[in-house]
């Protein structure tokens, strides 16, 4: 799991202290529903685990 | 058996006149069936099921403008245009707005009658997706083929400007609203990513 949190709003999602990932609200949102191009956009110690997926 | 299947819309008038071939006249709605598919399909409006009794054809029809679909009938297509007898051309005239409604057996408000043909549902199909996927066979390329015939304009120039037409439509089929953040956002941004569009998003709402 991870922690989400948005940089241009405030959307956020996951557990606490899980490994961050952070992004656009977009970015996130992209991302989430799939699209693994978006994770080029995210940042943060989670986006490795994401890539894993 | 002639059976019409049409969607339903929440508020949507519906008046359809059905003509007996066999006595010459209208005939009243002979059976009417509701039907609520099960709420998989977040876009699945619910259908009216119409099955009249004997050879009937429409020759009538008032309800946001979206097509009768005649699942079963043994001759040609009839012309269901609004106009298309004196019948229908009386019934729609202003002042008969109190005859109940042949359907509902509501009396509808005084008024203009609603325009037939008004885009009220213009961005997405005007064909019920279940039906139309039923129709399809489940042949889900077939089912968008058909759909997106019914969004094309005579050129591209004139699809585009049907879109534009609709970009202030607030209109959309009833469902869980979360459903649209995948339609509306991110089906939007697979066709402008590829593309390198930048398209700024609000923070907030």
């Amino acid at each position: 799991m991870t922690t989400v949190v948005a940089t241009d709003g405030p959307f956020t999602t996951g557990v606490k202290h899980d490994p961050l990932v952070t992004g656009s609200t977009l970015a996130l949102t992209m991302a989430m529903a799939g699209r693994r191009a978006y994770l080029d956009d995210l940042t943060g110690d989670g986006v490795e685990l994401l890539h894993q997926r | 058996m002639t059976t019409l299947r049409l969607p339903r819309m929440p508020s949507v008038l519906v008046d359809i006149r059905l003509v007996d071939e066999l006595l010459g006249g209208v005939t009243a709605a002979v059976q009417l069936e509701t039907q609520q598919p099960a709420g998989t399909a977040h876009l699945a409006p619910r259908e009216l099921v119409l099955r009249v009794t004997g050879q009937a054809r429409v020759v009538h029809r008032l309800y946001s403008g979206m097509a009768v679909e005649e699942l079963s009938t043994p001759r040609p297509k009839p012309e269901v245009s609004i106009g298309a007898s004196s019948l229908s051309a009386a019934s729609t005239q202003e002042g008969s707005c109190q005859q109940p409604n042949t359907i509902t057996r509501r009396r509808r408000k005084c008024g203009p009658p609603p325009t037939p043909g008004a885009p009220h549902w213009p961005t997405t199909s005007p064909t019920s997706p279940t039906s139309s996927v039923l129709r399809s066979r489940f042949d889900f390329d077939k089912h968008n083929a058909d759909r997106l015939a019914e969004q094309l304009g005579a050129t591209p120039a004139d699809t585009l400007a049907r879109f534009r037409r609709v970009i202030t439509s607030t209109t959309a089929p009833f469902g869980p609203r979360a459903a649209w953040l995948g339609e509306v956002i991110v089906h939007s941004e697979d066709i402008r990513r590829p593309l390198g569009i930048q398209h700024p998003m609000p923070s907030t709402p």
